[in-house]
């Protein structure tokens, strides 16, 4: 990995090229107008804090957020999505692994290019660092929210790698190769993930899906085995949308499930989001443990770029680690 | 009752309280809504199903701005939601590279929550139909899609503005008899359809021009032919070509492989309560082989008077009997004084 100073310089490297690009028509070069066609950019200023008896701490975030369609006369050849993130915890008892024990470091949220000039969209290739093809995540952009799904199950949520992917009249897919590393890209103990899911339509008001993942997910001390076949349906109606998505496999030999249910309300502009969870989770291991949450979330869109999201979760089953405490989070979120 | 600790020192909440009321402060000042751009989809089911005939389809994202917000609103009979400005995307449909037609996206409000409708629009700006792309009403599923797509095909924004009453607040009497109680979405519909070509034409203008130009002259010239903008030379002052809005033209060679094999000049035009921009086309001696309208003609009796001069030769041409003819001789005159 780069020394941390060198990858603040490339922070500061990018925002920089991104502002000159920006200039757009002005701009004095050729390339640089190129460059500036079809593209959005915006940074992104979040904080969280999460009240927990345990593990009381708050997350600040800054990102760079940017979009580019490449094209030619002959049409949109791909898109760009290049995401890093600045992360600092303040009061964390201990940051992720690929913190290396610091409070501070430069994540990678999205970064991948989407190859779409092959098949009118029915067969794009991407590469770069995504989110894995798996369940719910798949069509519902959760990245940076409150509000989240199932990835903690499979102990990963976006990975570097790539996939074919596309949309075709009666179905979308994905189907990814990935390091099994997550944020860092690294080779350390031969992490690897194979996931994939297919599902109908995401444009429908009943979207069903299948996906399923295998893999050794890298941690802090080595790799963790992990299958699941998963199970996911959205179904929407007026203001209301229904989510549910079960799943079920081995950590390592051990058998687990993990089952997760939301119900969720929109004002009729969508500036207020309500929504209650469900999640359960069970393992042979142990006799049997199980484990189940409720989480309320609910978000206010104050303006047209200021959020303010909040969640709250209850453990009903306390299981193995799991806090028995309530965790109540706070967001803050603004989009320059 | 969970147990809530709050066990942050004065610091960490002063500089928690400072973050929100300075984000707080920047959000009165805030524009659009962006969601994180790695949600963004293209509407490739849209573009599918509306041109089942292309093999590609390129995207043109543009800004609109406060400026085209205002224009906007002042042509809309009813009020610009905010949310509407910032960066949208609107893709042009291709068929062995040559356009066929634009796709364009809108959010709209109904009575049953958001309806996002992926609009296609025809080269002259009528619409070619509709797709929605997110409808969670029942009313969205079954017969009315279809129904309301035969009735809004082929239609321009002002046959749209037809359907609704004075105010635009409603359908026309007959319109809310035919579709009775789903009503309500079919002003949605109609409304995001206004909006959509309105902001369309006024943000994308350029984009459209252009397109329409190499649509053209691959039509008379294939689809290798290039434009280049000339030279403008100083007008003569219009005299009875005054239909014929001087500070508007545009004159180009139609150039393939470097040898100029046309012209095309672009200009907007006004009489009485009419007017649209037209595109004419001139061979290399001053022939016209082509007019056409930027947008569909207003209507069939303007569409054959200015048609009407197709293959008149203006450099043999000195007496002019109509207004159109006018207008010819005052391009051609505007080409090759730019020469």
């Amino acid at each position: 990995m780069p020394h941390p100073i060198i990858r603040f310089f490339f922070f500061v490297f990018s925002l920089s090229c991104i502002s000159v690009v920006a200039q757009g028509e002005n701009a004095t070069f050729e390339t640089t107008t190129k460059l500036s066609s079809n593209l959005r950019w915006t940074l992104d200023f979040s904080s969280l804090a999460v009240f927990n008896d345990n593990d009381s701490f708050t997350q600040n975030m800054i990102g760079l957020d940017i979009h580019k369609v490449f094209s030619n006369e002959n049409g949109d050849i791909g898109t760009l999505v290049f995401q890093p993130y600045w992360v600092n915890f303040d009061n964390k008892q201990s940051t992720p692994y690929f913190f290396d024990g610091k409070d501070t470091e430069l994540t990678w949220r999205i970064a991948n290019f989407n190859l779409t000039t092959l098949s009118k969209g029915g067969f794009n290739i991407r590469l770069g660092h995504f989110e894995v093809p798996f369940g719910l995540e798949q069509n519902i952009d959760t990245n940076g929210t409150t509000r989240q799904y199932s990835f903690a199950d499979r102990g990963i949520k976006a990975d570097w790698g790539t996939s074919i992917n596309g949309v075709l009249p009666s179905f979308d897919y994905e189907l990814a190769v990935m390091r099994g590393s997550g944020n860092d890209y690294t080779t350390r103990d031969d992490p690897y993930i194979v996931a994939g899911r297919i599902g109908t339509p995401s444009h429908q008001n009943l979207v069903i899906g299948l996906s399923f993942f295998k893999g050794e997910i890298l941690d802090a001390s080595g790799t963790t085995k992990r299958e699941r076949i998963g199970l996911d349906m959205a179904w929407y109606r007026c203001n209301w949308e229904l989510l549910f998505e079960v799943s079920a496999g081995n950590n390592e030999e051990t058998q687990v499930a993990n089952a997760l249910a939301e119900v969720s309300w929109r004002n009729l502009d969508e500036s207020f989001h309500s929504y209650l969870q469900i999640r359960h989770f069970q393992t042979e291991a142990n006799d049997d443990e199980k484990g189940s949450a409720l989480n309320l979330g609910l978000n206010f869109n104050i303006t047209n770029r200021f959020i303010i999201s909040s969640e709250w979760n209850k453990p009903i089953d306390q299981f193995g680690s799991q806090s028995e405490h309530s965790t109540f989070i706070l967001q803050a979120r603004y989009r320059l | 009752m969970p147990y809530i600790p709050v066990t942050f020192n004065n610091r960490r909440v002063g500089i928690t309280v400072l973050f929100i009321c300075t984000t707080l402060l920047f959000s009165a000042f805030s524009g659009p809504l962006n969601a994180a751009y790695c949600s963004l989809r293209d509407p490739l089911a849209a573009i599918n199903v509306l041109y089942p005939e292309s093999d590609s389809h390129r995207s043109i994202v543009r800004p609109i701005s406060q400026e085209a917000r205002q224009l906007i609103s002042n042509e809309l009979p009813f009020t610009l939601h905010f949310n509407e400005i910032g960066q949208h995307t609107v893709y042009v449909a291709q068929k062995e590279k040559q356009p066929v037609g634009f796709i364009h996206a809108r959010s709209e409000l109904s009575n049953n929550g958001m309806i996002e409708i992926a609009w296609a629009i025809n080269l002259d700006m009528s619409l070619n139909g509709f797709f929605f792309q997110r409808c969670r009403s029942p009313e969205c599923v079954g017969a009315l899609p279809q129904q309301l797509s035969q009735n809004l095909t082929g239609k321009t924004y002002s046959d749209l503005l037809l359907m609704l009453n004075e105010t635009s607040s409603n359908l026309t009497p007959g319109m809310q008899l035919q579709y009775g109680a789903k009503s309500d979405l079919v002003l949605s519909v109609i409304r995001s359809a206004l909006k959509t070509i309105s902001i369309t034409r006024i943000a994308w203008h350029a984009d459209i021009d252009k397109i329409r130009q190499q649509v053209l002259i691959a039509k008379h010239f294939g689809p290798l032919s290039t434009v280049k903008l000339q030279s403008q030379a100083t007008l003569p002052k219009p005299e009875n070509y005054s239909i014929i809005q001087s500070d508007t033209v545009k004159t180009y060679a139609v150039l393939n492989n470097e040898q100029i094999i046309g012209y095309l000049a672009a200009a907007s035009w006004k009489q009485d309560k009419q007017e649209g921009k037209t595109h004419w086309l001139f061979s290399t001696k001053g022939k016209v082989l082509d007019v056409e309208a930027t947008k569909k003609w207003p209507n069939a009796e303007i569409q054959t008077a200015f048609q009407e001069v197709i293959g008149i030769d203006f450099s043999l041409k000195n007496d002019c009997s109509t207004a159109v003819e006018s207008a010819g001789k005052f391009l051609y005159t505007a080409l090759f004084t730019a020469l």
